[in-house]
């Protein structure tokens, strides 16, 4: 039942809401635009997450499709054969054969799909075109691919070449150039795996990449029965693996990295978490009178709780919808560098394209609005719990310092939480996160205490050497107390992500440095651009170039293992002198010189869970041969496992191999980039294309993409500085405003506006510095869990921990740069505050 | 007879083979397929030409289109009735290609059709598989016989008999075939002409009784069978006119040891062809021709397939004015493939005593 009373009590209470809005429309302000920075990355990142990763499924969609197995040989390819006798001998129909390359239509870079229409169908895989179920899939026909040198392009793709059906272009590989005819496009299909790829009929494929006779690998749909039927018919050369396997390491790898994205936009929300409790908080206090009005008038503490929320949900929602439209713009800003780094590190994506997924949207709205009203329930309770007319008696101005204790204790067991999930080690990476937030958390919870302590002491030791406007400021501070502390928490954290990042990436970037010192021999480095093997007599034109002082080769060959396909790599020198050893004994590092054994790079020990003591099965052209794991080197490169043994068991293992690349050291007092020029022009003369390259090229390129990779991570790190700059200037203007009061009485007893204006210098001074100063040990304690934590699980790196001063210098001052920046507004208000007017508030 | 065309098939490849029910409605005419214009460069099918075996069992390059359709009749020693169909069909790109420098260039394209009717269990299964020829995945050769795609293949063995064997999802069949007559030339001396139109023709033969037995997996159970298998061999350029529109094509095997092929191609406005005919071949080898107006040959009863046509299930003949009637073992004998037809095993039925005069197959074609 509905009194005649409560009819006209709430549009008084969303009157009174209303006008207390418009008299301070800043707080309104600030708390929407913390409330929209934080749904905006949290947008933002989930948008360039999903577009990533379906970028990744596509590509691999594209590429592998929904098969179970593949039959791959490694460098030396499969044989033809190997597919007819699947096909006659065993009568496994569902497979297919697949042939890839890198090409070039004039300069648009494609990957070449050689691919057999009739195998095709029988895999019945998701290829984008391929299902022609539907109602007139295509332009042209996919029959068309089976007339001599015919393609099949993207519609986009032909678009962009200029090209119409019917139409030539010159296809051009590695091994040379063929004239081809657009006989079909794929048409538009909003998401599509096929953006950059050129469909050729597989013999088509073969000639063009100078590849008779073999294929890449045969792509197969098993039983677990067939499969072993194969494993035993198969030559001991080839290999059956499982296809998940394939993309499963590369899948982690990259769901990894999302993760990593996802944790730190949920952490500028964090921080905007921060600022709504301030800003809500405040608003309840300024209202604590009138509350306590309406509180006498009839109104329920429950409807008081009631109007608050709604306040907080409102605020929450317009802030949300102007979160989602940032965050779809910011978006596909991010899905450009989220899929770059994807593509430097991991896997060459054939799709780039932004996904719209409206489903983000609704989640990052959902987020902003579940933050903020768990944010604002607890200012909306204390509202609740006003009494009729409590007069002027202030809120919260006092905490008992077992109050702080209490909860100085609870953040210390939050922490302590946070490091036992750390030891954890099946946690995986989410665990590693969980307990990362935990630690953050924690951390918050001492702040208020620390910042008594710090108050206290040093108004104890230095109070009476300090001028009495810094002196009163600082006792104002200690009084408050809990608005300070929040905003010092909420600036410390957004501070230590710049410092756990910024050490992060820093100790990467000098490991990675360490690891191209140690990994690239030489001052030059000549290769062929497919990959293969350099001729006897280039390597003799090499050895006796002029400039050329020595010339050390190296070999590597693709082969299947145990553990899937890896590279292994041998080089004329001791191990040693070309690897980043990682953990080796120093019997070992003379065995494996000896040939007893071999090295694996980090990721594949990871990967592949081999430790040292381990034994690796290598397929070799006379079968199979077991090696035992030695040691374990640094690897960086990511581009799968890399196994490193030295030349004679290399030779041993695949007799005849022909080196791949040349390390060639200059004269003393030739230059590098000098000879590199000199070797690309007489190397134009020779059939296969080369690449010659200085090594100070490729430490600058390495870092580039390095950087390119982070590059993301800044972004995200000035984001959330961006909503802690909000967060502190709220907190900041809440705790000066509201004592604007009593600065005007300060004011009426003679004290000059610059003198009031140093009080709140001297606070925001104070607590900019203690947030810096805070967020060191908070960062480092990040920089670490990243690195040894979170890089780790993620990817199976790990690295030297450096600590660049220059980050922790520039913590110090973006905190304190922070707080001035956000106390020069309240300064000027306080500054300009007339003592007759201030006193009447 | 005239075969479903592998052009067609190869057309409707990528809807047929995915987990979609497959199209009942055929996307090309089958007359621009088997009449079209595009025969430049290819051999056709115009004057008699002399057949030499085992040689002609073996492909014929040059023509656009082959087939090699092996259907058959037989059953338990306790009399569970089987038909059977294994074909193959090719069909050849036009001459005159430059082929890629790959072992996978392919000039000719390869269809393969299963199907299996079990009379008892009243059902029909039918499957079909496409290939290109190379390398090595498809193909043909005359001596030892061979004609195989993927591993369903007819291979010739030591004492000259010819073994099937063929398997899909829980169907196959084991088969050894031994042929009991000297080869049949159809038509003019193995040229059978399919309208007026010069060229429209095929080089057509048929091995009318090949003494068969072996094993039939029907689900994974096993059958020892013995019967009667017929091989129908033909090759041509194009045959049919624009306004042919299909046919019915009969092959029965009589227990008198002898055997009738008979053909009727049907035009656009339902009338009869006049270049319909048939081949008796009596008990010693010895043939003559017949037509179908001659046999008084007469559809009396029907089947609807899927595809809204009336199949002829049921027909009526006259031998010597000896009535007899031609049934279906099973009403839906129909190949629901990416070209549908309706093919399958029949019985002849002496009309006045009412016994079993013979088996043999019954394929309607309609567009």
């Amino acid at each position: 039942m509905t009194s005649p009373g409560k009819r006209w009590r709430l549009p008084l209470l969303w009157l009174s809401s209303w006008r207390h809005a418009r008299q301070h429309p800043w707080q309104s302000w600030l708390s929407v635009a913390g409330i929209a920075l934080g749904v905006m990355m949290v947008v933002a990142v989930d948008l360039a997450n999903s577009s990533a990763g379906r970028a990744f499924d596509l590509s691999i969609a594209t590429v592998s499709g929904t098969i179970t197995h593949q039959i791959s040989g490694g460098d030396a390819g499969v044989p033809d054969a190997i597919f007819t006798g699947l096909r006659t001998e065993l009568g496994l129909r569902r497979s297919a054969p697949t042939l890839t390359a890198g090409v070039r239509v004039a300069d648009t870079q494609l990957t070449l799909l050689g691919l057999d229409l009739f195998s095709e169908a029988t895999l019945a895989r998701q290829r984008p075109g391929l299902d022609s179920s539907g109602a007139a899939p295509l332009t042209g026909s996919w029959t068309a691919l089976l007339q001599a040198d015919a393609a099949v392009l993207q519609a986009a793709t032909a678009a962009r070449l200029g090209l119409a059906i019917g139409e030539q272009f010159t296809l051009a590989s590695v091994r040379g150039s063929r004239l081809l005819t657009l006989a079909a496009m794929l048409p538009e299909q909003g998401v599509s795996g096929n953006d950059d790829v050129v469909f050729t009929d597989i013999a088509t494929a073969q000639a063009v990449l100078g590849r008779r006779g073999t294929l890449d690998s045969i792509d197969l749909v098993l039983t677990d029965a067939e499969a072993e039927r194969v494993r035993q018919w198969l030559p001991v050369n080839l290999a059956l693996v499982e296809a998940e396997s394939r993309t499963a390491s590369l899948r982690q790898m990259t769901s990894a990295f999302h993760t990593n994205l996802l944790a730190m936009s949920l952490l500028a929300l964090l921080v905007a978490a921060l600022l709504i409790y301030n800003t809500v908080s405040l608003s309840v206090l300024q209202r604590q009178q009138a509350f306590g009005v309406l509180r006498s008038l009839g109104v329920t503490g429950g409807e008081l709780l009631v109007l608050v929320l709604v306040e907080v949900a409102l605020l929450a929602a317009v802030a949300g919808t102007v979160g989602v439209v940032l965050g779809s713009a910011l978006g596909q800003l991010l899905v450009k560098l989220v899929t770059r780094t994807i593509d430097d590190l991991y896997f060459s994506l054939t799709v780039t394209r932004f996904l719209f997924d409206p489903w983000a949207l609704v989640k990052g709205w959902s987020w902003g609005m579940g933050v903020s009203l768990i944010a604002g329930a607890l200012p909306a309770w204390q509202a609740a719990q006003s009494r009729p007319v409590t007069l002027q008696q202030a809120m919260h101005t006092t905490h008992s310092l077992r109050q702080l204790l209490l909860m100085a204790a609870a953040g210390v067991l939050a922490v302590g939480a946070g490091y036992m999930l750390l030891a954890w080690q099946q946690g995986g990476l989410v665990m590693g996160f969980i307990a990362l937030t935990f630690i953050v958390f924690g951390a918050c919870f001492t702040v208020p205490l620390v910042l008594f302590a710090v108050l206290t002491l040093l108004l104890r030791l230095a109070g009476k050497h300090l001028r009495l406007p810094l002196r009163l400021g600082l006792r104002n501070l200690q009084q408050a107390l809990q608005r300070p502390a929040l905003a010092v928490a909420a600036l410390a954290v957004a501070v230590s992500v710049t410092v756990g990042v910024g050490v992060m990436t820093g100790s990467f970037r000098d490991t990675v440095v360490v690891w191209l010192e140690q990994s690239l021999r030489g001052d030059v480095l000549v290769g062929r651009q497919d990959g293969g093997a350099l001729a006897p007599q280039l390597i003799d034109e090499l050895r006796r170039q002029n400039g050329v002082a020595a010339v050390e080769l190296q070999y590597r060959v693709l082969v299947e293992s145990s553990v899937g396909a890896i590279s292994v790599m041998a080089e004329d020198s001791a191990l040693e002198t070309h690897l980043y050893i990682k953990q080796i004994a120093a019997a070992d590092l003379v065995g494996a010189n000896n040939g007893e054994g071999v090295l694996v790079s980090e990721p594949l020990a990871w990967q592949a869970g081999l430790t040292i003591g381990d034994t690796l099965e290598l397929y070799t052209r006379d079968g199979r041969r077991n090696v035992s794991v030695l040691g374990i080197f640094h690897d960086y490169t990511t581009t799968g496992g890399l196994v490193a043994l030295s030349q004679p068991l290399f030779m041993q293992l695949w007799p005849g191999s022909e080196p791949v690349r040349a390390m060639l050291e200059t004269a003393d007092e030739v230059d590098a980039a000098q000879l590199a020029t000199t070797l690309r022009q007489q190397l134009t003369n020779q059939s296969e294309r080369h690449t010659v390259v200085a090594n100070a090229d490729i430490r600058r390129i390495t870092l580039t993409i390095f950087d390119r990779t982070f590059a993301i991570t800044h972004v995200l790190r000035l984001l959330a500085i961006l909503v802690a700059f909000v967060g502190i200037l709220s907190a900041l203007l809440t705790l000066q405003l509201q004592r604007l009061r009593e600065y005007a009485l300060l004011r009426a007893t003679g004290m000059t506006g610059s003198e009031t204006a140093l009080v709140i210098a001297g606070q925001t001074l104070f607590l900019g510095l203690l947030a810096g100063l805070l967020a060191l040990p908070l960062g480092l304690v990040m920089a670490d869990v990243l690195i040894d934590v979170i890089n780790q699980r993620s990817f199976g790196w790990s690295m030297q921990h450096t600590l660049p001063p220059s980050v922790l210098i520039q913590a110090v001052l973006l905190a304190v740069g922070a707080a001035l920046l956000a106390g020069w507004y309240p300064m000027k208000r306080v500054a300009a505050v007339l003592p007759a007017a201030g006193m009447q508030q | 007879m005239i075969k479903p065309p592998l052009l067609l098939a190869v057309t409707l490849l990528l809807a047929a083979c995915g987990p979609k029910e497959p199209p009942i409605a055929p996307l090309l005419r089958l007359a621009d397929v088997l009449g079209g214009s595009d025969t430049s460069g290819f051999v056709r099918a115009d004057t008699p030409r002399v057949f030499a075996f085992p040689a002609d069992h073996g492909p014929h390059p040059g023509f656009r289109n082959e087939w090699w359709y092996f259907t058959g009749n037989v059953q338990t020693a306790e009399g569970r009735h089987f038909g059977y169909q294994l074909t193959f069909f090719t069909a050849a790109q036009p001459p005159g290609r430059q082929l890629p420098n790959s072992a996978w260039a392919s000039d000719t394209l390869w269809m393969a059709h299963l199907a299996l009717t079990d009379v008892e269990g009243a059902q029909h299964y039918a499957f079909e598989r496409f290939s290109r020829a190379n390398p090595g995945l498809a193909g043909a050769q005359a001596q030892p016989f061979h004609v195989w795609l993927d591993d369903w293949q007819i291979v010739e063995e030591g004492n000259g008999s010819w073994h099937i064997s063929a398997a899909e999802q829980g169907i196959a069949l084991d088969l050894q075939l031994q042929s009991l007559k000297p080869p049949v030339l159809q038509g003019d001396q193995g040229l059978s002409r399919k309208s007026d139109t010069p060229g429209n023709a095929s080089y057509y033969y048929s091995m009318t009784r090949l003494a068969t037995r072996g094993v039939i997996a029907v689900d994974g159970e096993r059958y020892q069978i013995n019967g009667h298998s017929w091989l129908d061999r033909e090759w041509s350029t194009s045959a049919l006119d624009a306004d042919q529109s299909g046919w019915d094509w009969f092959s029965l095997q009589f227990d008198d040891n002898t055997e009738l092929m008979l053909y009727q191609l049907r035009t656009r406005s339902d009338g009869i062809d006049p270049h319909s005919e048939g081949h008796w071949t009596a008990a010693d080898g010895s043939q003559s021709r017949t037509t179908p107006g001659e046999l008084a040959l007469e559809p009396v009863a029907w089947w609807t397939g899927p595809d809204d046509v009336r199949y002829a299930t049921q027909w009526r003949l006259l031998r010597n004015g000896q009535g007899l009637r031609v049934e279906a073992l099973l009403d839906d004998q129909f190949l629901p493939l990416a070209l549908p037809y309706w093919e399958g095993a029949v019985r002849v039925i002496n009309e006045d005593t009412g016994a079993v005069a013979g088996h043999g197959f019954l394929e309607m074609v309609r567009q």
